[in-house]
């Protein structure tokens, strides 16, 4: 059977590379603005970079989950035998799982409430910002679940 | 409902949850149990990642890792081989030189480990040396790497205290230094009783052309240093300098990086940043509910209800951090632990930016110690040698890294001199 294309890697990786790049360039403009034009940077600036750093990170969650980058405590789990392994490694995926999905849920009512207010310096609804908290729980949840239809599969096989 | 918070956290951590979502899960159920509506979970792992200081940890990630795949790991590599080949275990000595000055370009001491190791290993197993010596120097070197600025630790304290980055960033130069002198005196003593091959002599003309290699290395540091001291750049736009930077000279100078290996570079970064910034924004809840239960009151309390002798008191604060730092990544430790025992610490009179270095020296010896030390794990698999026979290799280090919190826990000029310098 033929793989289907995912286009979520992509996706995930443009909207991080889009994101840093963006970051690095509001940085550089708040430092030359403030070196050569004005005392002060622009206040947007700040809160800009903010912005494109919390999208960066939520971009990049998923994929650092896809790749097994966050770091865990394997010293007791190496003395398990590998069927108790495997249980264990599905009991922590799924909670896990469930984890992000209560993230995701609860991240969709955290954008309703930035509906209401606006960033004091660009002006932007705060639900875009928040935006970012459903990017990076849904994304590490939709690697989590792949990750659990893989150890299921290769559990009844 | 604390000890049940704390419970869960240590169930989670012993069957291999990723620290992070331990962390989560530990307060999820508190959250639950305590009716506590659980948008909470968004809402603080947003304010806890939402903080200007903290767009600086991936830039120096970044920066170093642009300055890594530029070159400049071999070319320090080469630089310390020249300074110390001629010497008896000359490049256990240059292993260590190299770490030391790789931390002014990284962060961290997980990336120290690996990009010296992958080279210094296999180098010093083809000169004779022991597998498991080499890879214990290596190991134990790397963790100057956040003592020394820039530190993704050091900022990380700021972020959790407000205090300045750049005057931590000054504490720890004295200990790094003092921790990296006494690993070369180790790695000295330790190779008079081996038979370790010693080079010819390099001539001042090979020095120097290898002090000309790494000068634009030495140079990202001093512009971060110098640049956030002198009110120059804010530690956020000192990393991106230094991201410019890196990327100009890997380009231009050293012409190693190439235009189509940036986003993939980037990309690494960011991963690794992502789920560095995970763990804080997860951390921010925890510290929240220990701040709500009213822990950092209580420890206090029963601290300072037994002794206010500054001298104990200190003595019990470094065996407790020692002790989470053995069991627990150095970050993650040092989000839940360093908020909570710094009231004790201020009640007995030491400074803050003090603490912060004890603080972090303390967790970076967990780094080299079983069962959870990262460095140790990633030495191991480069050289191939099981971590029990690293662990005993590494001793004599772990003793010198012992003595430096020693006098930095006892002798606050050793951490306060140099901000006191700059900045008063």
């Amino acid at each position: 059977m033929k793989n289907k294309p995912n286009i979520i890697v992509p996706i995930l990786e443009i909207g991080t590379i889009i994101s840093a790049f963006a970051l690095i360039f509001t940085v550089i403009l708040q430092i030359v603005t403030r070196r050569f034009f004005t005392d002060i940077a622009p206040s947007w600036t700040e809160e800009a970079s903010r912005f494109f750093f919390i999208y960066t990170i939520s971009f990049g969650a998923g994929l650092a989950q896809r790749e097994g980058y966050f770091v865990s405590m394997d010293y007791f789990y190496r003395k398990f035998n590998p069927n108790t392994k495997r249980i264990i490694d599905m009991i922590t995926t799924s909670i896990s799982a469930i984890l992000f999905l209560l993230m995701s849920v609860y991240s969709i009512h955290f954008i309703v409430l930035g509906m209401e207010e606006t960033s004091p310096g660009l002006g932007l609804p705060m639900s875009i910002a928040f935006l970012s908290m459903l990017i990076m729980s849904g994304t590490v949840l939709y690697y989590l679940l792949k990750q659990l239809i893989n150890q299921i599969k290769s559990e009844s096989k | 409902m604390i000890l049940l918070l704390i419970l869960v956290f240590i169930i989670c951590l012993l069957i291999r949850f990723p620290i992070a979502y331990a962390i989560a899960i530990s307060c999820l159920v508190y959250i639950v149990i305590n009716g506590i509506p659980i948008i909470i979970l968004p809402l603080k792992m947003y304010s806890g990642i939402d903080v200007f200081v903290l767009l600086s940890i991936p830039g120096f990630i970044l920066a170093g890792n642009l300055m890594n795949h530029g070159g400049i790991t071999e070319k320090i590599i080469e630089f310390c081989n020249h300074l110390f080949g001629h010497v008896r275990g000359g490049l256990s000595l240059a292993n260590i030189g190299a770490s030391m000055l790789f931390a002014g370009i990284s962060g961290t001491a997980v990336s120290d480990t690996a990009s010296i190791g992958t080279v210094m290993i296999p180098a010093m197993k083809k000169e004779g040396y022991k597998a498991d010596y080499s890879c214990a120097v290596t190991a134990a070197s790397s963790t100057v790497g956040p003592i020394i600025p820039p530190s993704v630790p050091m900022i990380i304290a700021a972020t959790l205290t407000g205090l300045s980055v750049g005057k931590l960033f000054l504490a720890g130069a004295v200990p790094g230094l003092l921790l990296g002198t006494g690993f070369i005196l180790v790695a000295y003593i330790v190779s008079k009783s081996q038979p370790h091959k010693r080079k010819p002599r390099s001539s001042v003309s090979e020095v120097l052309r290898g002090l000309s290699d790494t000068f634009w290395a030495l140079l990202m540091t001093f512009i971060i240093l110098f640049g956030i001291i002198g009110g120059y750049f804010t530690p956020t736009e000192a990393s991106i300098v230094a991201v410019v930077y890196a990327a100009l000279v890997g380009l231009f100078i050293y012409r190693k990086l190439k235009l189509k290996d940036i986003p993939r570079i980037v990309l690494d970064s960011v991963k690794t940043s992502s789920s560095l910034m995970i763990l804080v924004g997860f951390s921010n809840l925890f510290g929240w509910i220990l701040v709500t239960e009213g822990l950092p009151e209580l420890i206090s309390e029963r601290l300072l209800g037994f002794t206010t002798n500054k001298i104990v008191i200190l003595i019990f604060i470094n065996l407790i951090l020692l002790m989470v730092g053995t069991f627990m990544e150095t970050i993650a430790a040092l989000l839940i632990m360093f908020p909570v025992l710094l009231n004790v610490a201020v009640e007995v009179g030491v400074d803050p930016i003090q603490f912060a270095v004890i603080a972090v020296l303390n967790l970076i010896i967990g780094l080299t110690t079983p069962p959870v030390g990262v460095c140790l794990f990633v030495a191991s698999s480069i050289g191939k040698v099981s971590i029990d026979r690293i662990s005993i290799r590494i001793l004599p280090f772990l003793l010198v890294s012992i003595l430096v919190l020693i006098l930095v826990t006892y002798i606050p000029q050793i951490s306060l001199g140099l901000p006191g310098l700059f900045y008063d």
